[in-house]
Order: C-alpha cells, then structure tokens, then sequence
C-alpha cells in the first residue's frame, strides 16, 4: 500500500490474531463435533449441538471481523446492522430449514401447507438478500459501498458463470441435477471470493 | 487522477482518520483516494476542496 500505514498497526495485527484464532477454533471444534455426532450416533441431539456451535462461533468470527474493521478504519455503522441482520436472517434460516425437514418427515399434510412448509427455509434466506440490498441503501460512506457493489457484482457473475455452465452440462446429461436454492451460496461465494482477492490487494 | 492530499494532510499535520473523521468517511476512504484506487464523487470532492479551503482543481489533477 502506498498510503500511510494503519492508524493502529498493533490493535490491527492483534484484532487479525484474534479474527484467525477463532476460525481455527470453529474448524477444531466443529470437525470434532462432527466426528463425535457420526461416532456416538447422536442424530437430531448432534445436529442441534453442530447448529448451536456453529452459531456461537459465527457470532464470535463477526464480532472479531467487525473489531478489525474497527482497527483499519474501515467499519461503517451501516455494516454492523448489516452483520446483525444476517445473523438474525441466519437464525431465522436455521429455525426454518429444520422445522421444514421435521414438519415434512413427521406430518401429513395438504398441498397449501406442504406449500408454506417448503417456503420456510426460504424466508432466512430472503432476509439474507433484504440485507445485501439495505446495505447499499444505507452505506454513507461512497467507497465502502463502492467496494461492496463490485464484489456483489463479482458475486453475481460467478452466479450467472457457473449457473450457465452447469444448466448447459445438465441439459446433455453430463452433470447431476443442481437444486436451484444454491443460487444464494453460489452467490455468496463469489461475494467471499471478491472479498478475499481485495484483502490479498490491499 | 492525481491528487494533493498527502501534501495538504501533512501540511496541517493531519493523520488519515483526521481528515476521515472531518470528511465523516472511513479512513480507508481516504487511503484510497489519496492512492488513486478510488475517485471520489463530486459531492465528496467539493467537501474535500471545502475542508483545505481550496478548489477541486487546486487538490485533484485529472492528467494524473
């Protein structure tokens, strides 16, 4: 970088530290809740302790990421009620996917509500994507939001890219059938892809 | 473009985050434009030109 250095070289490298610890510790921890949730065959119990984990470390990798934003001086409030919405949206999808599978497994139900259960996980998720669209809405910082629309839009032709692609492979037979509830991870990862190559620049 | 605000910011011996907090942008902002990754927006150009109390044309340099 050609600019002047961080304002708080020492809080930034500290808030890095701590940012990687805690990835680390999510993967130490959820590859061993994995491996005891296939182990001692825990079924439903396993699946809610790896959701609850997964969930207790989200919160802590965003708390850690907004301090290092914090850090480098570029966090914005717009981006922490983002980050607070997602978390919510994620709650709500998490809630929504598992009570779907269970209500579809354990009742019989009618057409409409088959309907209504199977448009539960979809509203964590549309929630997620409500978010994305609030936070170029209320970003006031123009460079901020700048950043975020070319990743979103790196995001967005991974989507188209691959989505393409695979349609064509699919059509003659070459691929499995791809569901398309993957078209928001899909996206995501192209938006992490973006945020990764910037960090790497920067 | 070009522009003078590395300059104007050590003249009135401002650090990045003095003059992000007075523009009310991140100090990555200012990091940016000041390294011409990123162009500021006229309205943002004319509070950088109102801050040095200069014009847009005494601080940036579209030659650049």
């Amino acid at each position: 970088m050609n600019g002047e250095p961080n304002m708080a070289p020492a809080a930034a490298d500290t808030d890095k530290r701590k940012l990687w610890l805690v990835v680390a510790a999510e993967m130490v921890a959820l590859a061993v809740a994995i491996a005891a949730a296939i182990t001692f065959d825990l079924g439903w119990i396993g699946g809610i302790l790896i959701v609850v984990m997964v969930a207790v470390f989200t919160v802590m990798i965003v708390r850690a990421g907004e301090s290092r934003a914090r850090s480098l001086g570029n966090f914005s409030e717009a981006m922490g009620r983002y980050n607070r919405r997602m978390l919510a949206a994620s709650a709500v999808y998490v809630v929504g996917l598992f009570g779907a599978i269970w209500a579809h497994d354990e009742l019989s139900l009618p057409t409409a509500g088959a309907f209504l259960v199977a448009l539960a996980p979809s509203i964590g998720v549309l929630m997620m994507v409500a978010a994305m669209a609030r936070l170029i809405v209320e970003e006031t910082d123009e460079y901020l939001r700048h950043r975020y629309v070319r990743s979103s839009l790196f995001g967005l032709g991974t989507l188209l890219t691959l989505a393409t692609i695979w349609g064509f492979f699919e059509q003659f037979d070459l691929v499995p059938h791809a569901p398309s509830w993957m078209a928001v991870p899909v996206f995501a990862l192209g938006l992490g892809i973006a945020h990764c190559g910037r960090w790497g620049r920067e | 473009m070009n522009n003078r605000l590395k300059v104007l910011r050590a003249e009135r011996d401002w650090s990045q985050q003095d003059l992000a907090d007075r523009l009310q942008v991140s100090r990555q902002s200012v990091n940016a434009i000041e390294t011409g990754k990123y162009d500021p927006s006229l309205p943002l150009a004319f509070r950088i030109a109102d801050i040095f109390e200069l014009t847009i044309e005494q601080i940036f340099n579209p030659k650049g």
